[in-house]
């Protein structure tokens, strides 16, 4: 009885205070002067005001705040791999840049959301608030991406970058207002081109295995739509869709083979890249029927530690191929083998092309990027010479690239990696169509496919 | 259902639990005409769907999964059946026991030795989690969760710092790898290995558990652990032993595993999920129930896979669910 | 004796009233980031406790428990962000949801005991996280729900922290009359002998569902409270590792309390997003801290506060024994 007592009471006193306190506080806010948080001015009201007050006075003086940059990427758990690659990609370009740009020192921190929305969102508010992020470079899960874009969608003080996380209609159907994708793409865009190379090789009759989820769905799309559009077959009934993380693609792999097509588009992603072609060469299938790959799933984080009789001679198309004879790409790529001993990723090469739109942005405005708005339009309207080669951003925020049809070769070292073999030049999210006409469809899903029974 | 129990005084409870349900479920004997009609109808369904080739590559399909599977799953039952542990951290060991397998296989260039050299390593490690984490703990069931829970986290974690996260198939030895030509049938050879592996290690284990005095203690353990340490067996010895054993397979596992499945950090609670539906399904504790259960998860997975891709999300575990209601102790599980 | 109790229980609503009173102060002491953390916290606590109410005093550990709080949460997102309903709309669509998932889950389970229950849960959770993949149209699958916003008048941080304290103080008060009600001294009953207590006469089942739905109600209560905190909602709420962190909060902080669970909850949310930002290796930490505890705190740390508590107060006594917290006792028993 006693405790049953206490219990009561401890209802009974929370729902009074929580009663007295909301209102009392609530009549602080309106004078903006006593909110609850007043150690960090975080309260939403005030920090607008605030904080552009601040930062106008700063601009005068010139720069006596440094510019600081949160990224979030995933550093443990099952993506580890990539967001350290992503990490390494942007701590790398300021190491070899100066990060004293027109009087103003820019600092950045890379913290782990460990792939989950919600410690994201945690720390997207400590980067925010506490360490006072102007600038944050995002996720490489869609979903963190969406969950990040739509905490930061109202908070005019900060601009969101996604260089990696690829989710077609965060720059289409379902813009963010202060979200660019400098450095980054959209799903379809790269596997548009392949769709329309694999007509153009004349292969006919295409099946296709993908992984089923949205990022699987929107980059089988783009190859299925053009493909098909260009006058090739694909049957909805030869397309197999396998979940995320399925353990052991065996059966997947009879059943292609049971389909009989001219090639298969291929894309998985993380450990179902070498299950993949691990059944594909053991059940014999490598010498018989070319495999075309989407982006990622030809990447180097995922084929490195495949056989390299399995994955050798791989066609895929990209925005990334570390095997582009360009400078721009292979003065990248030597830094970042040497510091790192590994072959960038598109990962590394997206985040470190983060890295230097913001550079040359802040460059462009002279050390005052306190207008998001305008610093957003700055960033639009550079053109970049990237690792990814020659980049340009459209209205939606999306860049603008050459799209390479790629192969996997050997390098004299022993080491793979994905050479160009043919180029598409300037590239956007809806070639080959205009953004009017692209638009009008809806994103791709498993029953949106743009061919034609889907 | 327990309305006429209240009047059963004497506390030979447990059958109560047996007569119950045998009402839920009918007579034996309509169990099982049942289930072969319901298996008869369900393969000539499926031989509508596919050519007999297909059918036969599908059913090795799973099979070969299900081998991998077995190691894992004939360890953890023998660990739970013998002592009770839940013992979480069998999927961290598999995975650690995969990367020790890859160090080694690139060292040596050896598959076969890496796959002892794993064994033996994870086998050890098993002997320091039981002797000095497991053993303080013994019988409290909620701590053991979170203390193998822990361990896994911290294996998993450790093999990210030390090996890295990028996905890491275990490169298999030549002859292994490519198709078999069976008159026209072609199938993988390194499937075909994993599956007589796991025929050869079931044999093994069960003529172990049959016919020699280790297995009669093991067995006279699982039935009943109080009289056993009451006839002057060190029951403790038994218990390092089994639990040494399982750790044993779950490092064969890793190696054998991760030439077919590939490792990648978050593998080793992936493999014990199925891990734990195979020893669910077949009924904990009971090496025969294990070894239907990686029969039927495999089919399921493989089958379910092919005929119906859009629910395969629920393919192991709506049958999984609908198992436990019918038989809340497993197929093969005791009351 | 009676003494030593009334002094605890000056202790305790000495802890409570200092609680309450940190609680209504926290905005004015700290920034936006530790308020956001400690409503995330509040909400997994609420989140663990009713796990706890299962596993703790009813002796049911369940590891599907986020595909109740998730479903009640993609309720409430559905209706935000596809329907466009109202928030009354979209609070009693998610709370009907959440409480029809549990429906089911407690009608599947109610027959199983022991580590079947964790299994049948767990398929449970892993259908419904299936089914949040699967779902495209009504959950948004892998991208999950943007665009919740929070009623009005809760939209700000702090205004939505006060809402949080209120509703977990309620709950934890609606939960302390249950669990000593004559139903929660039933439950302990269940937790120490099911059979003895059907012996009794109890509907040992129908027992079962009722803490279910029961438990299912709070967990229902966090997942809403849940969305409307992060305006996002995907399958990583209703995934295996959410609801296997519950359990491990509960265990963790001292499961079969009520305090445990919570204190638990603050812990791991202070190393996944604090520590983490310090420590790289931080789910090694994590892990480590899981071994450490079940070495040197069996009971949880509030099972070590109070067992040196009531040290302090008997010390002139041999070591008393406390309320068991922790059996093994719902394991298959005998033959």
């Amino acid at each position: 009885m006693r405790r049953m007592r206490f219990v009561i009471l401890i209802s009974i006193m929370a729902l009074v205070a929580a009663a007295c306190a909301a209102p009392d506080a609530g009549d602080d806010t309106t004078t903006t002067a006593a909110a609850p948080a007043t150690t960090s001015g975080g309260e939403e009201a005030t920090a607008t005001t605030a904080g552009g007050a601040e930062t106008t006075e700063a601009a005068a003086e010139g720069c006596d705040e440094p510019i600081r940059i949160g990224v979030l990427q995933p550093l443990t758990g099952g993506l580890a791999a990539s967001g350290t690659d992503a990490k390494d990609g942007f701590e790398l370009y300021w190491a070899n840049n100066s990060t004293e740009i027109a009087g103003c020192t820019v600092e950045f921190r890379v913290e782990d959301t460990g792939g989950n929305p919600d410690t994201a969102l945690q720390k997207v508010d400590e980067l925010v608030q506490n360490y006072g992020a102007e600038i944050i470079v995002g996720e490489l899960l869609a979903n963190v991406t969406f969950a990040l874009a739509d905490r930061l969608e109202d908070n005019e003080d900060v601009i969101f970058m996604s260089p990696i996380g690829s989710a077609d209609d965060m720059t289409q159907r379902n813009p963010f207002p202060n979200f660019i994708r400098a450095g980054g793409w959209t799903s379809s865009q790269t596997s548009h081109v392949l769709g329309q190379w694999a007509y153009d090789q004349g292969f006919a009759n295409v099946a296709s295995m993908c992984t089923d989820y949205a990022f699987g769905w929107e980059m089988c799309g783009g190859f299925t739509q053009v493909f098909s559009e260009a006058g090739g077959t694909i049957a909805p009934a030869s397309q197999l869709w396998n979940p995320l993380g399925s353990t052991d693609l065996g059966t997947y792999v009879t059943q292609l083979s049971g389909f009989d097509p001219d090639a298969v588009f291929v894309l998985q992603v993380g450990a179902s890249v070498s299950d993949f072609f691990q059944n594909w060469s053991d059940f014999g299938l490598k010498e018989e029927i070319p495999i075309l790959a989407g982006e990622v799933t030809a990447d180097v984080s995922n084929i490195r530690n495949v056989p390299v009789e399995q994955v050798e001679g791989l066609i895929s198309s990209g925005h990334w191929a570390e095997g582009r004879e360009a400078p721009e790409t292979q003065d990248f790529v030597e830094l970042f083998d040497g510091a790192t001993g590994r072959l960038p990723s598109y990962y590394a090469a997206a985040t470190w092309t983060a890295a230097q739109y913001i550079d040359e942005t802040i460059q462009a405005m002279n050390g005052d990027i306190s207008d998001k708005a305008a610093a957003l339009e700055t960033m639009k309207g550079l053109e970049l010479l990237t690792p990814f080669g020659p980049s340009v951003l459209d209205d939606y925020g999306n860049p603008i690239y050459d799209i390479y049809i790629r192969e996997v070769v050997v390098r004299d070292d022993g080491r793979i990696w994905n050479v160009v073999i043919d180029t598409y030049e300037d590239v956007d999210q809806f070639w080959p169509k205009t953004a009017e006409e692209y638009l009008q469809q809806p994103v791709y899903s498993r029953e949106f496919q743009g061919n034609a029974g889907g | 259902m327990t309305d006429g129990v209240k009047s059963v005084v004497p506390p030979t409870s447990a059958t109560t639990d047996d007569t119950a349900r045998s009402g839920v479920l009918g007579s034996r004997w309509l169990l099982w005409g049942g289930s072969i009609v319901a298996l008869a109808l369900l393969v000539w369904w499926i031989l509508t769907q596919m050519t007999a080739t297909a059918f036969l590559a599908q059913i090795l399909n799973g099979l070969s999964f299900g081998a991998v599977l077995f190691f894992l799953a004939s360890g953890f039952t023998l660990i739970f059946g013998l002592m009770r542990i839940t013992n979480l951290a069998h999927g961290g060991f598999y995975l650690v026991g995969g990367y020790i397998g890859i160090s080694v296989v690139r060292a040596t260039g050896n598959f076969f030795l890496a796959m002892l050299v794993s064994a033996i390593l994870i086998m050890l490690l098993g002997l320091v989690t039981e002797r000095v984490l497991l053993r303080p703990i013994r019988g409290l069931e909620k701590p053991e969760v979170l203390l193998t829970i822990g361990l896994t986290f911290i294996l998993g974690d450790m093999s990210l710092a030390i090996w890295g996260g990028d996905p890491t198939p275990i490169p298999k030895p030549d002859f292994l790898n490519g198709a078999l030509n069976m008159g026209g049938f072609i199938y993988p050879r390194y499937r075909l290995f994993v599956i007589a592996c796991a025929v050869v290690i079931g044999a093994i284990l069960f003529w172990v558990e049959k016919k020699t005095r280790w297995g009669a203690m093991v067995r006279a353990g699982v039935d009943d652990r109080e009289t056993v340490a009451a006839l002057g067996i060190n029951i403790k010895a038994v218990f390092t032993g089994a639990f040494m054993f399982g750790a044993f397979l779950a490092g064969f596992a890793g190696v054998i595993g991760g030439a077919f499945l590939t490792l990648l950090p978050g593998q080793d609670f992936e493999v014990l999920l199925f891990a734990l539906a195979v020893v669910i399904i077949g009924g904990l504790g009971s090496l025969k129930g294990a070894a239907l259960g990686v029969v039927i998860v495999g089919l399921i997975d493989s089958f379910g896979k092919a005929l119906i891709p859009e629910l395969s999300f629920f393919t192991l575990f709506a049958p999984m669910a609908i198992i436990l209601v019918l038989r809340p102790r497993g197929l093969l599980g005791r009351e | 004796m009676l003494r030593s109790i009334s002094l605890t229980g000056r202790v305790k609503l000495g802890f409570a009233v200092v609680g309450i009173a940190l609680g209504i102060a926290a905005p004015y002491i700290f920034d936006r980031f530790v308020i956001g953390l400690i409503t995330l916290a509040l909400v997994g606590g609420l989140f663990a406790q009713s796990i706890d109410l299962l596993g703790g005093y009813a002796g049911l550990i369940t590891l599907g428990h986020a595909g109740v709080s998730g479903t009640a949460a993609y309720g409430v997102g559905y209706m935000a962000a596809k329907a466009g309903a109202g928030f009354p709309a979209q609070i009693a669509v998610g709370f009907l949801a959440g409480m029809v998932a549990a429906l089911i889950f407690g009608v599947m389970a109610m027959r199983s005991g022991g580590v079947y229950f964790i299994m049948v849960t767990l398929a449970q959770g892993m259908i419904v996280w299936g089914l949040s993949i699967r779902l495209f149209r009504i959950t948004g699958a892998e991208n999950g729900l943007t665009g919740i916003p929070r009623p009005p008048g809760v939209e700000l941080y702090w205004q939505y922290y006060y809402l949080t304290f209120a509703v977990v103080v309620l709950c934890w008060g609606m939960l302390g009359i249950v669990v000593n009600s004559p139903f929660g001294t039933s439950l302990k009953g269940l937790r120490e002998s099911e059979t003895r207590m059907r012996m009794l006469g109890y509907n040992t089942t129908g027992q079962k569902l009722y803490v279910f739905l029961i438990s299912g109600f709070f967990a229902t209560v966090s997942g809403i409270l849940l969305v409307y905190l992060n305006g996002f909602i995907s399958p990583s709420t209703v995934i295996l590792a959410a609801s296997a962190i519950g359990v491990l909060q509960a265990i963790l902080g001292g499961i079969g309390t009520l305090v445990g669970p919570m204190i638990g909850a603050f812990i791991i949310v202070f190393v996944q997003n604090v520590v983490s930002i310090y420590v790289a290796r931080w789910p090694t930490l994590m892990g480590a801290l899981f071994v450490v505890v079940v070495l040197f705190a069996r009971r949880g740390l509030v099972g070590a506060i109070s067992d040196g508590w009531n040290r302090w107060l008997n010390r002139n006594q041999a070591p008393g024994i406390n309320e068991p917290v922790l059996t093994s006792t719902n394991q298959p028993s005998g033959p």
